[in-house]
C-alpha cells in the first residue's frame, strides 16, 4: 500500500514536469470548464482544501448513516445482551474454576467435620463449627451450580430490563441522540464550509453576474456574498474542523464503548462467580466475597439502569413543550444578504439528554456502591 | 527503521522533483500554474501521509516487544530470594525493626512478671506478646514468606493463562491498532492536526499495556520492601490501620497479576461468544470499527485500577 501511494506520487509529479502531457490535460481541463476554472486553478491551495474536505465530510457521512442505522435498529438489543452462559468457551473455562475451588470446600468440610466430631469442647465453639459447616455445604452446593444460577440471575436482568424498555420511549431517546449526533455533523459541515470560503470565492470570481428572477422577493445575491468572502479575510484552516469532530467521536464513542465495558466486565465477574461463592464462605474472606459480589450485581443490572434512563429522558423529552424545546436551543437564524439561513438547530434539551444517557447509568452504578451490609 | 529510512528517501526524491518544477521556467510560463500546484498538492499529500506514518511508528513503538513477550510480562514477579538488590533493601528494613521487636518482647515480658495485676490486663499483654513474637519471626523470614506467596501468584497465573490462546487477545489489539490507524491515517492525509487526535487512543492500547503491567511489577516490588514495617506497624493497635492498608496493597496488587490473566481469558470468551456484527460499526468509505474490541483493551488497562480502588478494608 505504501508502495503505491509513493509511486503514484512520483508518476503525478513526473507527468507534470513532461510538457506534451501537462499541454494536453490542460487543455482537457479548459475543455470543462471553460468559464469557470483557469488552468492553474484544478490544483490549488484552496481546491486541495475544499477536496480534503468534501472527502472528510463524505467519510463522516457514511460513519454516520451506519451509526445511526445501528443505533436505531440495535441499542434494545446491545443493552439486553448478557454472556451466553451455556456456549461451550464459557462453559469450559468456568468448569475449571469450578474444578479449582470445589476440593478446598472438601477439605474444609472434612476439617470442620473432625472439628465438632473430636475436639471442640465449648458449646459456643461447637455452634461457630456448625454454623460454619452448614455455610460451607451450602458454598459447595452454590458453586457446583453456578452455570444454572448465572443463567437464572441474567435472564431475571434481561426480563425486567425488557419490560422497562417495552414503555415505549426507547424510540424518542434514540431519536434524540441521533439528531444530536447529526447536529455535530453539521457542525463540522459548517466549520469547513468556514474553512473554504476562498475556495467558494475562487468559483465564483469567474461566474457572470446572476439576475434576480421576476417577482422574487429576497432572492440568492451572488455578488453580495462574493463581497462577503473577499471582505471577510477567512483563511481556510481546516483545523476548524477539529472540536466538531472531537464532539462526534465523544457522542458516539461514549455511548457505546460503555455498553462494551458493561459487556466485558459482566463477562469478568461471571467467570469469578465460584470464587466469590468460596469467599463468602469464610469470615476471614467474606468482605472480598461481599465486594465480589456487588460488583457482578451491579454490572449486571447495569443494563437496567440503561433503560430507566432511556425511558426517563424519552418520558422526558415527550412531555417537554414543542414551544420550549425549540426556544432553548442554538440555531442559525441569521442570514447574508439573500442568502438561505444554514439550517441548524441543536436544543438544549438534546444536549443534556446526551448528557444523561452518559452519565445516569454511571451515577446510578455509583449510588449503589457498598449496598450490602457490612 | 528500515521502511522509515526508504520512505524518507522517496518522499526527499518527491520533494527535489517539486523544487525543480516550482523553480523553473522550463515547463510552465504561468507562476500558480499546474505545476506549482502540483507540487504544492503532493507535498501537502506527502506531509499528511508521513506524519501518520511517523506518529504510528512512534506511538506503537513497544508493540513487538508486547507481542512475543505478554504472557511472560504478566507472570513476571520479582525475587525476594533471587535477587541481591531486593534481598539488601529489605534487609535494611528487617535489620531496622528487629531492635524495636526485642525492645517490645522484653518491656512486654518485664510487665507480665514484675507489674500487671488485673486478669484483663493479663491476657491482653500475653496477647501483644505472642503477636510481637509472631511478627519477629515472620520479618526474620520476610524474603521468604514473599518469596512463596509470588512463586504461587505466579503458578496460579500460568494456570489460567494455560486455558486459553493469548495470541486471540494480541489479534484483537492488532485489530484495533490497525483500523485505527487507517482512520489515522486517512485523517492526517485531510490535515496532520485531525490525525493527531487518533494517535492517542493507538498509544494509549500500547502504552496503557505496558504501563499497567510495569507499574504493578514496580509497586509490588516496593511492598516487597516495605513489607517487614507493614508487618511491624500491624502488630500494634495504634498503627494497625496503616499496616493493613500496605498489607491489603500487597496482596492487592499481587493478585492483579491473576485478575490479568482472567481478563485475557474473558476477553477471549467474548469474542468467541459475541454474535455476529454486535458492536460492530461497518461504514462504506472508512474502515470497520470493532467497539467490543476496543472496549477488551480498554478494561484490560482500567481493570487492575478499579480493582484496587474497590477492595478495602478487607483484612480483619
Amino acid at each position: 500500500m505504501d508502495k503505491k501511494i509513493i509511486t503514484l506520487l512520483v508518476i503525478l509529479a513526473l507527468a507534470a514536469s513532461n510538457p506534451a502531457a501537462g499541454a494536453s490535460v490542460k487543455g482537457k481541463v479548459k475543455d470543462i470548464g471553460a468559464n469557470y476554472w483557469k488552468s492553474g486553478d484544478l490544483l490549488s491551495e484552496e481546491m486541495l482544501d475544499a477536496g480534503r474536505s468534501v472527502i472528510l465530510l463524505a467519510a463522516g457521512y457514511s460513519f454516520l448513516i451506519e451509526a445511526t442505522s445501528d443505533l436505531a435498529s440495535n441499542i434494545t438489543g446491545h443493552i439486553l445482551r448478557n454472556p451466553p452462559v451455556y456456549s461451550e468457551g464459557f462453559r469450559g473455562m468456568i468448569g475449571f474454576f469450578i474444578g479449582l475451588i470445589q476440593p478446598f470446600y472438601i477439605i474444609a468440610i472434612i476439617l470442620t467435620a473432625f472439628y465438632i466430631m473430636f475436639v471442640s469442647d465449648s458449646y459456643v465453639q461447637r455452634s461457630r463449627a456448625k454454623s460454619m459447616l452448614a455455610k460451607l455445604v451450602v458454598g459447595l452446593i452454590i458453586t457446583s451450580f453456578s452455570l444454572p444460577l448465572l443463567w437464572a440471575f441474567f435472564g431475571m436482568s434481561e426480563a425486567v430490563t425488557a419490560s422497562i424498555l417495552s414503555q415505549g420511549m426507547v424510540d424518542r431517546a434514540v431519536e434524540e441522540y441521533n439528531a444530536a449526533l447529526w447536529s455535530s455533523y453539521k457542525l463540522l459541515v459548517f466549520s469547513l464550509v468556514l474553512s473554504n470560503l476562498q475556495f467558494a470565492n475562487q468559483f465564483l470570481k469567474n461566474l457572470p453576474k446572476a439576475a434576480p428572477p421576476d417577482g422574487a422577493g429576497d432572492t440568492v445575491n451572488v455578488e453580495a456574498f462574493k463581497n462577503f468572502v473577499k471582505t471577510a479575510k477567512i483563511k481556510g484552516d481546516l483545523r476548524r474542523s477539529i472540536p466538531p469532530l472531537l464532539l462526534f467521536g465523544m457522542l458516539f464513542v461514549g455511548m457505546y464503548m460503555l455498553i462494551s465495558i458493561r459487556y466485558v466486565m459482566v463477562m469478568i465477574w461471571a467467570l469469578m462467580f465460584p470464587l466469590m461463592v468460596f469467599f463468602l464462605s469464610f469470615n476471614a474472606t467474606r468482605r472480598i466475597g461481599r465486594t465480589m459480589m456487588e460488583q457482578t450485581l451491579l454490572w449486571t443490572v447495569l443494563q437496567t439502569f440503561y433503560a430507566i434512563t432511556f425511558t426517563a429522558v424519552g418520558a422526558a423529552l415527550t412531555i417537554t413543550p414543542p414551544h420550549m424545546y425549540n426556544a432553548y436551543a442554538i440555531q442559525y437564524s441569521g442570514s447574508f444578504e439573500g442568502v438561505p439561513q444554514l439550517l441548524f438547530h441543536f436544543s438544549f434539551f438534546t444536549g443534556v439528554a446526551c448528557m444523561v444517557l452518559y452519565l445516569g447509568p454511571i451515577v446510578l452504578f455509583n449510588l449503589f456502591q457498598k449496598l450490602f451490609p457490612p | 527503521m528500515r521502511k522509515i529510512a526508504v520512505l524518507v528517501a522517496w518522499l526527499l526524491l518527491i520533494a527535489a522533483i517539486n523544487f525543480i518544477l516550482l523553480n523553473t521556467d522550463a515547463v510552465s510560463t504561468v507562476k500558480g500554474g499546474w505545476t506549482t500546484n502540483l507540487a504544492g498538492a503532493s507535498i501537502t499529500v506527502g506531509k499528511g501521509y508521513l506524519f501518520s506514518r511517523v506518529g504510528y511508528s512512534y506511538a506503537t513503538r513497544y508493540k513487538s516487544l508486547l507481542r512475543d513477550n505478554l504472557l511472560d510480562f504478566i507472570s513476571m514477579n520479582p525475587s525476594p530470594v533471587g535477587s541481591a538488590s531486593l534481598r539488601s533493601a529489605m534487609g535494611f528494613f528487617i535489620h531496622l525493626i528487629q531492635p524495636f521487636y526485642a525492645i517490645g518482647i522484653i518491656v512486654t515480658s518485664f510487665y507480665i512478671i514484675f507489674v500487671s495485676a488485673s486478669p484483663g490486663n493479663r491476657y491482653n499483654v500475653k496477647s501483644m506478646l505472642t503477636k510481637l513474637l509472631a511478627g519477629m519471626v515472620v520479618i526474620s523470614l520476610s524474603p521468604a514468606i514473599l518469596e512463596l506467596f509470588l512463586s504461587v501468584s505466579g503458578v496460579l497465573t500460568g494456570v489460567i493463562l494455560g486455558l486459553t490462546d493469548a495470541n486471540i487477545f494480541l489479534d484483537v489489539m492488532d485489530n484495533v491498532l490497525e483500523s485505527l490507524d487507517a482512520i489515522f491515517m486517512m485523517l492526517s492525509l485531510v490535515d496532520p492536526s485531525l490525525g493527531f487526535h487518533i494517535m492517542l487512543p493507538i498509544m494509549f492500547i500500547v502504552w496503557g499495556i505496558f504501563s499497567i503491567i510495569f507499574l504493578r511489577y514496580a509497586i509490588v516490588t516496593m511492598l516487597c520492601i516495605i513489607f517487614p514495617l507493614a508487618v511491624f506497624l500491624y502488630s500494634f493497635e495504634f498503627t494497625k490501620p496503616l499496616g493493613r492498608n500496605m498489607l491489603e496493597q500487597m496482596i492487592l496488587w499481587t493478585a492483579i497479576q491473576e485478575l490479568n490473566a482472567v481478563v485475557i481469558v474473558a476477553i477471549t470468551v467474548v469474542l468467541a461468544t459475541r454474535p455476529e456484527n454486535f458492536m460492530v460499526i461497518k461504514p462504506l468509505l472508512t474502515p470497520n470499527f470493532d467497539l467490543l474490541a476496543l472496549a477488551s483493551c480498554t478494561v484490560f488497562i482500567v481493570a487492575p485500577l478499579m480493582v484496587v480502588r474497590l477492595f478495602r478494608n478487607f483484612l480483619p
